[in-house]
């Protein structure tokens, strides 16, 4: 199935890619998804996105179609055909 | 006493008297420094129910508790209060760069400054040395310009300048304070303060040391520090900033634009971090001792605003550019800048603008009260220009000057309906219509519309909770986010290094290593609500009810049109639901008032007169 995945912020800047289409297997899950990338970014996309253990790193947010994925069941969620997965940087304010 | 000097300076600029009174271990361990400090001052300091604008009203600087030592992106904090001129309730605001640290060196921790000149004078401390100085010659100058011309009349390059720009003086409600060039104490209106007191700056030059209590012990804690602040927690930020928030609270449907008629922006690429960082940035900066270096400088290189300069984030870019349907970096640029020189707020004066621009297009005002600008949204140079106006009281300006709020009353027409703004202070850069615990935080905060009294959109947008529905629970949230900012603020500890902290028990650790002044993480979080009580005591003697803590009409009437948000707006029902919840979590009654036995427990007896009055004002 198709799915489409965005970038924002510096994620966007060290892939040098705004956006990419992708086809993956039925029942594929998000963290099938982000270890899929991670092998073919590499530790950088893994050191910025998420911990291996399934947790999505502080400061990041990913969403899919709009929804963040903590209220989707987290990296366990399945993705469906024509799913659009964003993942964005979040800052907090300063002083 | 280690890292506090323990002295206060009392400085009256009506008759030039300077006293310094002292403040001892148990109110450091009370109040903490920062935030804790400010509010107990200006609680303490100020006759009830006085105008801003009372020479009376005190202007207090408060440092943070590691303020001039090596903690990393905390060594040069400083909050400044007073009454302010926007709510009439509590006026805060905080700064960074280098002035804070200067002063900690000249050997005071807190300033408070009351009167009126007689004529423009500003302030010169050099350790012991507090004199008045005269600033004729600097009355009506930029804060760049008064910062150059201090410096050189007292032939010091390292003296550190806090100013006021023509904002202040001109008594805009909006005004702010300037430090080392690029650093604002902006919000709530505190530069009209300063300008009210015929107060140009606050000059300091120090050189005594600050001694920690345990150096070692800190030397190889900040060693560890400076490592964590270095890694991925923080990346973000030095790489493109701030900025980059505009993309991603484009993609959620949480940026306002055109005065909140829209939460998406469709020019947003092209005022995002990304598009600034290819485009502007010529340098990326950090504060005294900071190990993130999050100051993105930027500089239009062509075109009509050709070398402006400013250091753009992610609030004012929001403020100029989605706000007022501006696509044009290079004027959101030279708006911050002119908002720098001028010294006026520049999320405020951005959110001001896109109001008066709606205004226009409602035919509320037109080109003759504008000076002959056509202000419609999408205006680059019409924007730009308006920040003078604003700043310099000319035309409609002097309307705007008086804040949304106060504009709004005084054009009438509707415009109440759609002025922005919490307790008189103008909203910022979230549409809290789909993220209703942060709703809730902005409702509650104590300085007005704010996003950094709470960060409550943080479990919003990251997904901890069901960001478009209104519950009870969101109150506890909201609560420990407070008085966890409250702690971040009177430490003060940049909020960008929060990720790096491992909790109370670390901050309070390295709090007794700095200070000497034993200290627990559990003691820590109780001083942060004792500091959220008080400012809620400050409040409620200043006039604040229930009624106050609301939103923004068009935020409860107008659901948001399109984008992942779509249809959400925050009901009455919603906010009492969630104005329920959060009294219910600090232990406040229905009507947000704080009960005698909490108030014990947090050692603020000394203020149940407050409570008492109301209840008897009540009956």
């Amino acid at each position: 199935m198709k799915v489409k995945v965005r970038y924002l912020g510096p994620i966007r800047v060290m892939l040098n890619k705004k956006e990419e289409g992708l086809d993956v297997p039925q029942k594929t899950t998000l963290l099938g998804l982000l270890e899929r990338l991670a092998k073919v970014y590499g530790e950088s996309f893994v050191k910025e996105v998420y911990e291996p253990k399934g947790k999505i790193r502080e400061g990041i947010v990913v969403t899919i179609n709009g929804t963040a994925v903590g209220q989707l069941g987290g990296l366990k969620r399945q993705l469906n055909e024509g799913d659009a997965i964003t993942i964005l940087p979040f800052f907090a304010g300063g002083g | 006493m280690y890292a506090y000097t323990g002295k206060i300076l009392h400085v009256n600029v009506s008759n030039g008297n300077v006293k310094t009174k002292t403040f001892d271990d148990e109110f450091a361990q009370t109040y903490i420094g920062g935030t804790g400090f400010g509010i107990k001052t200006l609680i303490d300091n100020q006759k009830p129910g006085i105008d801003a604008f009372d020479p009376e009203n005190p202007l207090i600087y408060a440092l943070g508790a590691v303020c001039g030592t090596m903690v990393p992106c905390a060594a040069s904090k400083f909050g400044v209060f007073a009454k302010s001129p926007q709510s009439n309730m509590l006026g805060e605001a905080y700064s960074t760069g280098a002035w804070g640290a200067e002063l900690r060196h000249a050997g005071y921790d807190i300033i408070v400054i009351k009167g009126k000149a007689k004529k423009p004078v500003y302030l010169w401390i050099d350790d012991e040395s507090v004199q008045l100085m005269d600033a004729s010659h600097i009355w009506g100058k930029s804060t760049l310009e008064t910062e150059e011309t201090i410096k050189k009349d007292l032939g010091d390059q390292y003296i550190r300048v806090s100013a006021i720009g023509q904002g202040g003086e001109n008594l805009v409600r909006v005004a702010c304070l300037i430090n080392d060039y690029f650093r604002a104490a902006g919000r709530t209106g505190l530069g009209a303060v300063m300008g009210s007191k015929n107060l140009k700056a606050v000059a300091v030059r120090g050189s005594n040391d600050v001694k920690v209590a345990s150096p070692s012990d800190l030397q190889e804690l900040c060693r560890d520090l400076y490592e964590r602040c270095k890694g991925p927690k923080t990346s973000k930020y030095r790489t493109l900033g701030t900025a980059a928030n505009v993309l991603s609270m484009n993609s959620q449907a949480c940026m306002p634009t055109r005065n909140f008629q829209s939460a998406t922006f469709e020019g947003a690429e092209k005022v995002s971090g990304e598009y600034l960082n290819e485009n502007y940035v010529v340098k990326i900066q950090g504060c005294t001792s900071c190990a993130m270096r999050c100051e993105h400088i930027a500089t239009v290189p062509e075109g009509t605003f050709k070398g402006a300069t400013a250091r753009v984030e992610y609030e004012p870019t929001m403020a100029f550019g989605p706000y007022c349907g501006v696509d044009r970096l290079d004027a959101v640029i030279r708006a911050i800048e002119l908002s720098n020189l001028y010294g006026v707020d520049a999320i405020s004066t951005g959110i001001i603008i896109g109001f008066a621009m709606e205004c226009f297009e409602k035919g509320i005002i037109n080109e003759k009260d504008t000076g002959g600008l056509a202000l419609n949204f999408g205006n680059a140079e019409a924007m730009t220009q308006m920040v003078e106006k604003i700043a310099l009281r000319q035309d409609v300006g002097n309307i705007f000057a008086e804040g949304v709020k106060g504009a709004s009353e005084k054009l009438g027409h509707g415009s109440e309906e759609f002025a922005m703004h919490i307790k008189g202070v103008e909203m910022t850069g979230y549409d809290v219509r789909g993220l209703k615990t942060a709703a809730l935080g902005y409702a509650v905060s104590r300085r007005g519309a704010d996003h950094q009294r709470h960060g409550a959109y943080g479990p919003d947008l990251g997904g901890q909770v069901d960001r478009f529905k209104a519950e009870k629970n969101r109150g506890p949230i909201v609560m420990a986010n407070e008085d966890n900012y409250c702690i971040f603020d009177s430490m003060i500890l940049c909020k960008f290094s929060r990720g790096i902290w491992k909790g109370y028990d670390e901050i309070a650790k390295l709090y007794t290593m700095v200070t000497g002044i034993p200290m627990k993480g559990k003691e820590l979080q109780v001083a942060g609500e004792r500091m959220s009580n008080l400012a809620r005591l400050y409040n409620i003697r200043e006039g604040l009810t229930r009624k106050g803590d609301t939103l923004p009409p068009r935020v409860m009437k107008l659901p948001i049109p399109e984008g992942v948000a779509k249809g959400s707006f925050v009901s009455q029902q919603d906010l009492d639901i969630l104005l329920d919840g959060y009294y219910e979590a600090r232990g406040w009654t229905n009507e947000g008032v704080p009960k005698p036995e909490r108030l014990k427990a947090l050692k603020l007896a000394d203020y149940s007169n407050i409570i008492k009055k109301k209840r008897e004002s009540k009956a």
